[in-house]
């Protein structure tokens, strides 16, 4: 391109790099300032966001009331001050008394400014330079007020304070997985505790096996009792209805053609054989059953549940037969759900408002109006943020 | 934390701050100073330029082409080697020796950068080479080649430097603007540029002096300004005065005795007016002479002057004392002088130097007026209407009787500044002043160095000017 | 069956996704730029080349790298921007004279990426910092002094090594440590290591002239020191410690009077040391409010044009306005960086990311400062934009500290979340940002 022509190009491409750079300038503020925006409705939504627990005013002389709670953040200094992250404005505390911060794992660490002095817990007071450490409940002593702290839950903190060596060095790997090796007595205690915990919920499980081993067993011992007590009635009703109960209990009966002429269904066939076993027995087999002793942590009985071994059939193949022990195959066995059902008449340009309920369950102005919230809320919309 | 996240607050406006400081004096030193950057004949920029553009004319108030570019895109001047001798210093040279002259100070007319878009854009269309403006300045080349005559052909000035201007008092136009010793440009060759006259500089603008005597027109104004009694207070003049362990004598040894200011003025008397510079006190002469101009900042549209000074420090009373006569070690150029003659003039107004008289385009499109601008108001009409009467009562009976001419009311005031150039003591002729009358309301100032007295040497200069511009300006 | 609804069409709008429009805004500029200096004289297809890559590097550096590494977008955006507007006005001087700085830049920026990734990744997954901090302040005394060892003059100050054929300026390396060290001490509140290593940073600085870089550091430190302590009365006897070392600076060394003495007029001294300053101011003028135009007006006569005078050139060619604008977009990287530590939770990672910040403010106000002739001007070069390898990976690497942290804030806003709030009350909060 020959000098001139691209002279009078370059001239009047600048007004246009202006523009783009002014509009460039302008949206970067302007993300800028959304981001702020953005930032600032989180944390008035989060208004504990940042704190790991509170201090809780126990006693002293000041302005603050007893009982007065302060939110703790990560990290901070304390004092008399209002300018600090805690402010106490009692009696003795120093304009800028101490700085804390929490350390994760270790638990609040808590250190004198100069020349102030503090106590934590039963250690003596002091006022060097020596970095303390604060876990849940420990008390905080400043000038004459008594502190307490409360850490919120889901933070790594012992639940012991952690005073000495072990809270000053680096914690490593292998220390965090074996804990047997924590040189300290008061780690080795709180392994003791742990221990003892778990221990007691072994056998608390066991308890618990052990109850339910003796409810299933109550249940059927009443079972039996109720069969027995119908026999006694069968026979004492005559000769025709002990054949009839023999043949109920004749494992290959035409129970369902029976019930189905008599227009009801005897569910007698649910019951057990009667077995062997002494009561005994049966409760410490179904204990063995269901031990769960592998497993840890929290189990739910529930002692609705029964559970029936399948029967195999004769191919051995599972039948899956409506009543068990009863090798009766149905056909035509796949239900039908009326609302799945589509109308002979179906209109293909019939409006969805004419159009018939798609379910009996939910009604068609429900549906709309769910449909019409998704919709608002992750396409359409947006207008309110 | 909390305090924390304050002090982080604080640094970024610290941070933010400083640039902003940054970004404004940016702002301000380019608008302020930008032209002259650019204007500054060191600037590589014009010669791309000149081999893209065809520089304009430079025109004088009379329509004589001063300046031109030939086909071949060299400069080319006037015929008439005396004129182009003369407005040497007012256009600059091609090689850009001579500081800030108008074909480098206007170049962003001449060279065509204040033209629009569609111009250029109408001559790439058109395949012609781009013109540059044409500026017509406010000079009169035939008076600044009467000037140089005089100059070069006066018996009492011959073989000397100097420089004269040539200002109208009411709008600022300046109409001559010369520097001796001049050359010829078309024919700058080594014996120019290692003459020890330097003809490159530019005296009228460039060479700061003392004023010596023109400067007791401030003092003047000053005792008027602070002393109650200033009209009619009788000083005595014994031919000497000490102050401290110094004497100041006047020039030749003459004692005045009783002297009224008016009289002293007439007779220019060192002793009253080193009396009056420390009656007033060095502040209020000071505050006076700024007021007039000096130690401020001059940063004109047209032209690029030297800042005159009044010095601030290493006050002793002998010091004070000459300022009053304008000696130690107060500095102005014979410009700014000739504004301070223009300022009494007008009434205490003073205009500021103008050189533009009108751009144009090569398509005849009128890119800029004359425009007159009021650059301070020196002092009171009445303060200036008293010095107009004492300035009128110089040349009428006083040291500047050699200015008067036939039919005019010149006022004036002479100065013969005493200094000391490498050494050696001389005595720089002055003389500043202006003609009353309404018809041709013209100040001149001249300055011949080494002169000596300035009623002999600079006053006869200043009577040509006066006679020139008597019988050939128009308004 | 049913015949298809037709479905309302969802605008793609560009209202809520901020970091589209500017993205797409700067692509635009740099294509545009680059096309039309590829038209200048001759059609240079290389420059055709880069007003494709240009932009698509913008966007993917926006736009992608964020998905991969947790970066802050707008950070990024500011500083691609100005890492491609070094690279386009470097180009531009290029035509016509033969150098290729605009590649080279183009190289040393895809090193600068890579080194910012990995100051994100080490502030960001690295709690234990005290092994490298130890390590860190090996290294650096060991960086500082190899200058005095075995390195080469450059333009006064001895504070270049030439490494396989590349000059390193270890000196810029060792401000992100410098960074990393001071945050690190006081935050902890133990004030002999960082000073220690201050003043021993300080002491080479001087061995070596590099006075420049001598400011940066000190004037972080000051920065910092009030920053983490909040001592006026220190702080002042910082700055007037400062102010004294500097006038002692002048009587001492002759080269500080020489930039001092250009600095109040350099028309004086024109044809030797003022030079510089002179072609500067004179550029400057030329540009006017709206520049010259790109590849236009006399950029090559100011020496040392592409370092640190490249703002000179900037308001050249585009404009004092452009000039404005630019520090304007600095301007923004400091608010967003401010933000950025007052979010921090954790006093280490606050004071880097103010540290950071100032640092890089300090840098911009020295060069804009020079150039402009509001101070002497000084051996710094102008952050991202001008050319030159270790100040552009070290500027690069401080944004990576501050996105490190704006990393490790967001983090630590999601702990929060996690451990105190039900699943309810996250779904009243506005959306997260789009993707």
């Amino acid at each position: 391109m020959p000098t001139e022509v691209y002279e009078v190009v370059a001239q009047a491409a600048r007004y246009w790099f202006l523009l783009l750079m002014v509009l460039i300038v302008w949206r970067s503020y302007r993300w800028y300032r959304r981001d702020q925006k953005q930032r600032k409705k989180r944390l008035k939504l989060l208004p504990d966001a940042g704190y790991v627990g509170e201090l809780v005013l126990i006693s002293g002389e000041g302005e603050l009331k007893r009982g007065t709670i302060l939110l703790v953040p990560w990290e901070g200094t304390l004092g008399f001050l209002r300018s600090n992250d805690i402010c106490i404005p009692m009696k003795g505390v120093a304009n800028k008394h101490l700085w804390f911060r929490f350390d994760n794992g270790k638990g609040l660490m808590v250190e004198a400014l100069r020349g102030c002095q503090l106590k934590v817990d039963n250690e003596e007071k002091t006022s060097a330079k020596k970095a303390q450490y604060m876990a849940h409940g420990s008390r905080l002593y400043v000038g004459g007020a008594e502190l307490r702290l409360r850490l919120f839950a889901g933070f790594e903190a012992p639940t012991r304070s952690m005073q000495g060596q072990a809270a000053r060095e680096e914690f490593s790997d292998q220390q965090e997985q074996n804990p047997q090796s924590m040189p300290d007595a008061a780690a080795a205690q709180q392994y003791a505790v742990m221990q003892q915990i778990m221990m007691q919920q072994q056998m608390m499980n066991q308890i618990a096996q052990q109850q339910y081993a003796q409810q299933q067993a109550q249940q059927m011992a009443y079972q039996q009792q109720a069969y027995q007590q119908w026999l006694a009635q069968q026979q004492a009703a005559g000769a025709q209805e002990q054949s009839d109960a023999a043949y109920l209990q004749d494992e290959n009966g035409g129970l369902y053609a029976d019930a189905k002429a008599s227009g009801e269904a005897d569910f007698s066939a649910y019951q057990r054989p009667p077995s062997e076993m002494t009561h005994a027995e049966l409760v410490a087999q179904i204990a063995r059953e269901y031990d769960h002793s592998a497993d840890q942590g929290n189990i739910v009985f529930d002692s609705e549940e029964r559970f029936f071994p399948p029967v195999k059939g004769d191919d051995d193949n599972w039948n899956y037969a409506p009543y068990p022990q009863s090798d009766v195959v149905l056909e035509d066995s796949g239900y039908t759900y009326p609302e799945f059902v589509e109308p002979e008449d179906y209109d293909e340009d019939m409006t969805d408002a004419a159009a018939p309920p798609k379910s009996v369950y939910v009604g068609h102005d429900d549906a709309e109006q769910a449909k019409k919230k998704l919709w608002d809320k992750y396409l359409g919309g947006g207008q309110k943020r | 934390m909390k305090q924390q996240r304050l002090r982080f607050r604080i640094l970024a406006f610290v941070v933010i701050g400083l640039l902003g400081v940054a970004a404004v004096y940016g702002a301000y030193s380019v608008t302020m100073y930008g032209s002259r950057w650019f204007s500054s004949a060191k600037n590589t920029r014009y010669r791309s330029a000149k081999r893209a553009v065809i520089q304009g004319d430079i025109v004088d108030r009379n329509g004589i082409v001063l300046a031109s570019t030939d086909s071949e895109g060299k400069r080319t001047y006037q015929s008439n080697l005396a004129s182009r001798r003369a407005v040497v210093h007012l256009l600059g040279d091609a090689d850009g020796n001579v500081a800030n002259g108008v074909d480098s100070f206007q170049a962003n007319y001449l060279l065509g950068f204040e033209t629009g878009l569609s111009e250029r854009v109408s001559a790439l269309i058109r395949g012609e080479t781009r013109r540059g403006d044409n500026v017509m300045i406010t000079a009169d080349s035939k008076l600044c080649a009467e000037i140089v005559s005089t100059f070069e052909n006066g018996e009492k000035t011959k073989g000397l430097n100097g420089a004269a201007v040539v200002m109208n008092y009411k709008t600022g136009e300046v109409l001559a603007l010369v520097s001796l010793p001049v050359f010829d440009p078309l024919k700058v060759d080594e014996s120019v540029k290692t003459d020890n006259n330097h003809p490159f500089w530019n005296r009228a603008t460039q060479s700061t002096l003392p004023p010596g005597s023109t400067f007791k027109i401030i003092t003047a104004v000053s005792s008027m300004q602070n002393m109650t009694d200033a009209l009619t207070h009788v000083y005595e003049c014994t031919g000497a005065t000490q102050v401290m362990d110094h004497i100041i004598q006047d020039y030749g040894k003459e004692q005045h005795g009783k002297l009224t200011l008016q009289k002293a003025f007439r007779v220019s008397c060192n002793n009253t007016f080193a009396q009056i510079a420390l009656t007033v006190g060095d502040d209020k002469l000071r505050k006076t002479a700024e007021s007039f101009g000096f130690n401020q900042n001059f940063l004109f549209r047209d032209v690029v002057v030297e800042n005159s000074n009044y010095p601030t420090t290493d006050r002793n009373n002998v010091e004070i004392a000459w300022s009053g006569a304008g000696q130690s070690k107060v500095v102005a150029t014979p410009l700014h002088m000739c504004m301070v003659a223009a300022a009494i003039a007008n009434d205490g107004v003073m205009m500021e130097p103008r050189l533009l008289g009108r751009v144009e385009s090569p398509t005849k499109v009128i890119r800029q007026k004359f425009t007159q601008k009021v650059y301070t108001t020196a002092c009171t009409p009445e303060i200036a209407a008293t010095m107009q009467t004492y300035m009128k009562d110089v040349v009428a009976n006083g040291t500047g009787s050699s200015a008067q001419v036939s039919g005019l009311t010149i006022a004036g005031k002479t100065g013969s500044a005493e200094a000391s150039v490498d050494g050696k003591e001389t005595t720089h002729a002055w003389f500043v002043g202006y003609i009353a009358d309404e018809s041709y309301p013209y100040a001149v100032s001249v300055m011949v160095e080494g002169g000596g007295s300035g009623g002999g040497v600079a006053a006869p200069v200043a009577k040509k000017i006066f006679q020139y511009l008597k019988e050939n300006a128009k308004k | 069956m049913s015949k298809k609804r037709p479905r309302p069409r969802v605008k793609k709008s560009n209202k809520r996704h901020p970091d589209r429009q500017l993205v797409s805004a700067m692509m635009l500029f740099y294509f545009s730029a680059f096309m039309l200096i590829s038209l200048n004289g001759e059609i240079a297809l290389e420059g055709m080349a880069l007003s494709v890559v240009v932009p698509a590097f913008i966007y993917i550096a926006t736009m992608w790298l964020p998905r991969f590494f947790p970066a802050d977008k707008l950070l990024l955006a500011i500083a691609n921007f100005l890492c491609a507007l070094g690279v386009l006005i470097l180009y531009s001087t290029d035509q016509g004279a033969g150098t290729t700085r605009g590649m080279q830049q183009a190289v040393y920026y895809g090193v600068g990426i890579g080194v910012m990734l990995f100051c994100i990744l080490l502030v960001r997954y690295i709690r234990r910092w005290k092994f490298l901090i130890n390590l860190m302040m090996v290294g650096a005394a060991i960086l500082m002094v190899l200058p005095l060892a075995i390195g080469t003059e450059q333009g006064g100050a001895t504070n270049w090594i030439n490494v396989g054929g590349t000059s390193l300026q270890p000196s810029e390396v060792v401000k992100l440590a410098l960074l990393l060290i001071l945050s690190y001490y006081m935050s902890r509140r133990r004030f002999t290591p960082w000073f220690v290593f201050a003043v021993f940073c300080l002491g080479m600085l001087m061995l070596q002239k590099d006075l420049g870089t001598a400011l940066i550091y000190y004037a972080t430190t000051l920065f910092m020191f009030y920053a983490s302590t909040g001592n006026l009365p220190l702080t002042g006897l910082g700055i007037v410690g400062g102010a004294g070392a500097a006038v002692l600076g002048y009587q001492m060394f002759a080269h500080v009077k020489k930039r001092v003495a250009i600095w109040r007029n350099p028309w004086l001294y024109y044809e030797t040391s003022g030079y510089q300053i002179a072609q500067m101011l004179m550029a400057i003028a030329s540009g006017g409010l709206f520049g010259v135009g790109l590849g236009l007006g006399a950029p090559r006569v100011i020496p040392v044009y592409f370092t640190d005078c490249i703002f000179a050139v900037i308001c050249e060619q585009f404009g004092i306005i452009f000039g404005m604008l630019v520090l304007v977009m600095y301007v923004i990287l400091i608010l967003r960086g401010t933000s950025i530590a007052s979010a921090a939770r954790h006093s280490f990672h606050a004071l880097l990311a103010m540290g950071a910040t100032a640092m890089l403010g300090i840098q911009t106000f020295i060069i804009i400062g020079g150039v402009l002739k509001l101070i002497p001007l000084t051996g710094v070069t102008m952050p991202f934009v001008s050319y030159g390898g270790t100040s552009l990976v070290s500027c690069m690497g401080l944004i990576g500290l501050l996105q490190g942290v704006a990393s490790v804030n967001q983090d630590d806003l999601t702990y929060d979340y996690d451990i105190s709030h039900s699943q309810q009350e996250e779904s009243m909060l506005p959306e997260a940002e789009h993707e």
